[in-house]
């Protein structure tokens, strides 16, 4: 049985997941422009 | 395990919103949106459906019948992007907007709100899409591949390109959210490994959106800018390769076959273990093969060209890295069938379509492999061998495993449970008109028949007519699986229990039928007893 804690979509305050969240944010979306970006560099450098 | 709903706050929250424009268009509720989602869906499958139904008339004898030969292009090319893009990834977003918050008893999905945009762009980008077939010059017909120079003879290329990108950074956004909600909303206590298997398939397979989904923009933005900006990155008078946008666009490519099939993959590994009464057979071992075959779809991709003249050295490195793909998945096959054997089985409507999913899959698996070997594919490749085999892998496998999953899981949604006997003939109408459909057309592409072609040699006559008219069934059956829908959401008067199935297991099933507008307000208690992967780590 697993403790009880605050989650992250109530109003009870609870900052640690809000913060995984954007953090998981952020890197995803750095993974998807890079992923994008490398897409020209790739054939730049291949053609 | 219980189940607890705060009721001393959100007092606005309970129940939906009253208006129609606020319920559906300004929707933040992962439920809602859900439901969109697969309407959209079950609108494109039809839409897309009408396209193959007319490609099969056009077949259905040899000489030209219906239309002109640009029109079967554009039905081809637009039929295969409809239903990729417009039919079956929008329903597995669906399923996992409904469904991935309340197995791992999280309130909602982690950002609601662009929940909402990364599905309202979907119809803005289909109708970007389906508007070019009444532009002059038409839609793009050039394959869903759109192959440069093919597809920059295109008029409706700058349309094609904008919907893509429109459907990729829905798809990315979508991906992003599942990511986050997954690995952060988590009920305490739902550990990754306790996880039930769908929803380790729809965070594997978020990855390998983000992945892969860029690639494909990055794609087609340089076929637009070659088209109209004047750059050469494909065009070889100008020091371009057409045949690295082939790397780039299967790149994407093939790792998007996976997108398609790994979340089924979940949706099978749901259904089999409720109706043989025993939890799946090797649950860790259920994950790492997708994570595996996830892997692996990234070192595969030149496999779809073995005969545009690669180096021999690839061609075998590429054979090889595609052959063992049917490790992992060899694993979950075996994992389906060991979980079945001495369970307790039941073969209601939702088990029936796992099990021919599981047959017929592993039938489109098989032509795969045969595919895979370089020397065999120069004969199988640009055949209607080929069409038979994705459409095993895609109809009987990826839309079989949605249509099981809406029979498992719609008396949840509506509360109502669907009608057994119509969902049976549904099923069995299905399973028997696919592969009159498709199992000839293994035939037609062993003879020499090529796809994509409007006519074709008196020779392929009689299989064609033959596939033409499971065609025609197959599309008609359909029609009885949306009346099933419809009785099910608004006739049905035999009520769902909670648990719905004897054998269901999980937090979503702990909830009332229907799942109310707001669910695990607060989160749950979790009983380890009660989930079904609950002590695979005891």
């Amino acid at each position: 049985m697993a403790q009880q804690t605050m989650h992250a979509a109530t109003d009870q305050p609870d900052g640690k997941s809000r913060r995984g969240v954007r953090r998981t944010v952020t890197i995803l979306a750095v993974i998807a422009l890079a992923v994008y970006l490398s897409t020209f560099l790739q054939i730049l450098l291949m053609k | 395990m219980s189940y607890a709903a705060t009721h001393d706050q959100h007092d606005d929250h309970h129940g939906a919103p009253k208006g129609f424009f606020q319920r559906w268009c300004m929707s933040t509720n992962h439920k809602d949106i859900g439901t969109l989602y697969l309407i959209f869906s079950l609108t494109m499958l039809f839409i897309g459906g009408s396209f193959a139904m007319l490609i099969r008339a056009e077949l259905f004898k040899p000489g030209m019948q219906l239309m002109q030969p640009y029109f079967f292009n554009e039905m081809t090319a637009m039929h295969a992007l409809v239903m990729i893009f417009g039919a079956i990834m929008p329903a597995f977003v669906g399923l996992g907007n409904w469904m991935i918050p309340l197995m791992v008893g999280a309130p909602d999905m982690a950002l609601p709100r662009m929940n909402n945009l990364s599905f309202w762009i979907l119809p803005f980008a289909f109708v970007l899409l389906l508007s070019t077939l009444f532009l002059p010059g038409g839609g793009p017909a050039g394959g869903w591949t759109m192959y440069p120079p093919l597809s920059l003879q295109s008029g409706s290329l700058a349309y094609a390109v904008f919907a893509i990108h429109l459907m990729g950074i829905s798809s990315i956004m979508g991906a992003i959210n599942i990511i986050a909600t997954i690995l952060n909303m988590r009920a305490p206590g739902m550990d990754l490994m306790k996880m039930p298997v769908f929803v380790w398939s729809w965070l594997i397979t978020a990855f390998l959106l983000i992945a892969v989904m860029p690639a494909l923009a990055g794609a087609v933005t340089m076929l637009l800018t070659d088209k109209y900006f004047g750059t050469n990155f494909f065009n070889p008078g100008g020091g371009g390769d057409p045949v690295l946008y082939q790397h780039i666009f299967w790149f994407f490519g093939h790792p998007e076959v996976y997108i398609m099939i790994l979340p089924a993959f979940g949706i099978i590994s749901e259904i089999v273990p409720t109706f043989a009464r025993k939890p799946i057979f090797g649950y860790k071992a259920m994950v790492f093969a997708i994570a595996c075959i996830a892997f692996l779809s990234f070192i595969v991709w030149a496999h779809h060209m073995f005969a545009v003249g690669l180096p021999l050295g690839a061609e075998v490195f590429f054979m090889y890295a595609t052959m063992l793909i049917s490790v992992p998945t060899g694993v979950k096959v075996f994992n389906w069938v060991a979980t079945m054997w001495g369970g307790s089985m039941t073969f209601e409507t939702p088990m029936l379509f796992a099990i021919a999913f599981i047959i017929l899959f592993t039938i489109g698996g098989f032509s795969g492999l045969m595919m895979a070997l370089v020397p065999a594919d120069f004969q199988y490749h640009d055949t209607y061998f080929i069409v038979a085999h994705f459409h095993y892998v895609l109809v009987t496998g990826a839309l079989f495993a949605i249509i099981g999953a809406a029979y498992y899981w719609m008396p949840k949604w509506t509360g109502n449970m669907y009608s057994e006997f119509w969902g049976k003939v549904h099923f069995w109408n299905s399973v028997i008109w696919v592969n009159v459909l498709f199992f000839p057309q293994h035939f037609l592409g062993l003879a020499g028949m090529p796809r994509r072609i409007p006519d074709y040699n008196v020779a392929f006559a009689n299989f064609n007519m033959i596939s033409s008219i499971g065609g025609f069934l197959f599309g008609a059956t359909q029609l009885i699986f949306v009346g099933v829908l419809i009785h099910c959401a608004f006739f049905s008067k035999k009520k769902a229990t909670d648990r719905v199935w004897e054998g269901a297991k999980g937090l979503e099933w702990t909830i009332p039928s229907p799942a109310p507008h707001h669910t695990f307000e607060v989160p749950p208690v979790i009983n380890d007893d009660e989930l079904a992967h609950g002590h695979v780590n005891d």
